[in-house]
């Protein structure tokens, strides 16, 4: 797959190729076209998703998120650059962006964010989650998840992606799941969102918008046989777009921590393996 | 200090209106008392629901006291195998919840703990976030539900219940007569006929947004019930607001990443403010061992009544959301008129676990 100078193509973008002249800030107070969004309301004819079986037919250079390369460790968020200094990703690890569209073929978006990328190009994206301060930070295989009490109670992980192109941003269906890799239990949350896109023209979640992530349920922890801390969970990411027609999904190790601090002793009761819920937890 | 429990509980069943009130209508809702010795009788006050107003309040009681003030063995658990929940027209539901970790709601702060338009801790759910189900209602008039021969949802003694009713008087939602009052009626049956314990599972999407930007989400979750053996679903009901299009409740297997499909749908609500409640012996839904239910909320923005000013009021003073990201979202909470939810309620045998997904 041809390299392509993604930092290029990005300001090509922004700068010439955008209908919108690059402005990300929504029209305050359009109303999104219903008949474009991916849910009209219309029931699930409950065909499966092409593509969303794991690893199957999907364009992905791979199912494991940045291997081996690692990243600066910088927790980044819409306008900052990632992984600044840090080698450029191989050639297997870069989505082949396409040929250059011109202007008339970047489709237009219904909720004010340009189209990231080139409607041609394949989707590619990394994997972020929420910290112990609420501040998103990368995610590659080995990280540490952080397990945390959302305001409605229990336990969840905030599961984000960044980086994203070669995507309309608008109505984004975000799934993320952590599953047992020795029983293939999982838990998961999917939910429709809006991306933001940053200077560089790619696309993100928003710390601010913690509902915009995946919302993981994972305590009081009353599905896996092992604690959910501490432990060796495959963490799994699917992207689709709200038509459904581009899809991908990417899966890396974690291990789920409860390390907020304050709260890890109540963390660590009801997210132990056999919580019986309304235990006595410190 | 030993506090008065049976009396505090049998205050609950006092005709007691709230002074310098109207009198109370004549109640075409109210239940005939449970015979002696079958079970027990829990009343609600005569609560006001002013236009306006919406009206959330938390009733604290220990069902072994009320039970043996109506003639059943003291110190024994109660076996519920019938239910009666009657309400006045203008309820948006009716839940009880089995008292478990005490955060913001304590029974010791009294039986009775109102909460209006949202505020309170009768209004926050993260007070109850331990707490198993034990039994809800969102339709107006009464339901009666016999469970399945031998199924029993088994309280102790000495257990705490907590009712929470929610009346609405707004704009998507009215209370007719003003005043709001539930009755419910607990039947037992004796332990030699127990052969199942019935189990709960209550399931609830987290930070729910329906913005004019992406107005027309859809929320998947899933939940675990991490069962051994097979078990039967014989009651659901799922819960929104009026954005709320289309409540959907599956059979899933635990492990696959797709909704499962249509064939494994076992529940459907198309509308909010008097959602069915699928039962036993209609329903009557075999799940394998290790699998778990699979819930889907499609919503669709609408102008808010309230305005969205309002709404973004709420958006930024709960959450903290940044004038930026302000878009007339309706966020995740109780209030009808500017909040969303989407909750399921699920009722099998034999017991596993009260499982609550978050």
């Amino acid at each position: 797959m041809k390299s392509v100078p993604v930092v290029l193509l990005s300001l090509c973008l922004v700068m010439s190729c955008d209908p919108d002249g690059g402005n990300p800030t929504p029209d305050a107070g359009t109303r999104q076209d219903a008949g474009t969004n991916q849910d009209s309301g219309i029931p699930d004819s409950g065909i499966p998703d092409s593509g969303t079986t794991e690893d199957a037919g999907i364009p992905d250079s791979g199912t494991t998120e940045d291997a081996g390369i690692p990243d600066s460790g910088t927790a980044p968020d819409a306008g900052t650059t990632e992984d600044a200094g840090t080698p450029p990703p191989d050639a297997g690890t870069t989505p082949d962006a396409g040929t250059t569209p011109d202007a008339g073929t970047i489709p237009n978006t219904p909720c004010g964010v340009p189209y990231l990328g080139d409607p041609n190009g394949a989707l590619d994206f990394k994997i972020k989650a929420l910290g112990p301060d609420w501040t998103s930070y990368p995610l590659t295989t080995g990280s540490t998840l952080t397990v945390i009490e959302p305001i409605q109670g229990g336990r969840v992980s905030f599961v984000g992606v960044y980086d994203v192109i070669n995507i309309d941003p608008c109505g984004v269906s975000i799934l993320g799941a952590l599953k047992n890799p020795e029983t293939g239990r999982l838990t998961l949350d999917s939910r429709t969102a809006n991306l933001q896109r940053g200077p560089d023209g790619r696309g993100s979640n928003i710390d601010l918008d913690d509902a915009s992530f995946s919302n993981v349920t994972l305590c009081p922890n009353q599905w896996s046989n092992k604690d959910i801390y501490d432990q060796e969970y495959d963490l799994i990411v699917i992207l689709k777009d709200r038509l459904e027609k581009k899809v991908l999904q990417k899966t890396i190790k974690v291990r789920p921590a409860c390390n907020v601090p304050g709260e890890d002793a109540y963390c660590r009761c009801i997210c132990k393996a056999g919580y019986v819920l309304g235990s006595p937890c410190p | 200090m030993r506090r008065p429990l049976a009396l505090l509980s049998l205050l609950a069943l006092t005709n007691t209106a709230c002074p310098g009130t109207v009198d109370p209508p004549t109640d075409q809702f109210a239940l005939d008392p449970v015979p002696a010795g079958q079970g027990f009788q829990y009343v609600t006050r005569e609560t006001e629901v002013p236009q306006g107003v919406e009206q959330q309040d938390c009733y604290f009681f220990k069902a072994g006291d009320i039970a043996a003030a109506n003639g059943m063995p003291a110190n024994e658990p109660i076996n519920l195998h019938r239910i009666q929940i009657s309400q006045r027209d203008g309820s948006h539901h009716m839940n009880i919840y089995r008292v478990r970790t005490i955060v913001g709601l304590d029974p010791a702060n009294g039986e009775f703990q109102p909460a209006s338009n949202g505020s309170g801790p009768c209004f926050n759910s993260a007070n109850w976030a331990d707490w198993p189900l034990l039994a809800n209602t969102q339709q107006d008039g009464t339901i009666d539900w016999t469970y399945p021969e031998g199924v029993a949802n088994v309280i102790q003694p000495d257990e705490w219940l907590m009712l929470q009713s929610h009346f609405v008087n707004a704009s998507t939602q009215k209370t007719p007569q003003n005043y709001g009052r539930v009755w419910v009626n607990f039947w037992a049956i004796p332990k030699e006929q127990v052969k199942h314990e019935l189990g709960t599972i209550f399931a609830t999407k987290q930070s729910i947004r329906v913005c004019t930007k992406n107005p027309t989400p859809v929320f998947d979750g899933t939940c675990n019930l991490n069962n051994k053996n097979p078990v039967q679903i014989i009651g659901a009901n799922g819960h929104f607001h009026s954005r709320g299009k289309q409540f959907r409740i599956y059979a899933w297997d635990g492990m696959s990443l797709e909704r499962p499909p249509e064939d494994q749908r076992f529940y459907t609500s198309d509308v909010w403010d008097d959602p069915p409640m699928t039962r036993s012996p209609e329903l009557d839904r075999t799940l394998p061992a290790g699998s778990g239910i699979w819930y889907t909320c499609n919503y669709e923005w609408t102008p808010p009544p309230i305005g969205c000013a309002a709404l973004d009021a709420f958006d930024k003073e709960k959450y903290s959301t940044p004038d930026r990201l302000l878009d007339c979202c309706y966020t995740f909470g109780p209030q009808v008129d500017q909040n969303e939810h989407c909750n399921a309620f699920i009722y099998y045998y034999p017991k596993q676990d009260d499982v609550n997904c978050f």
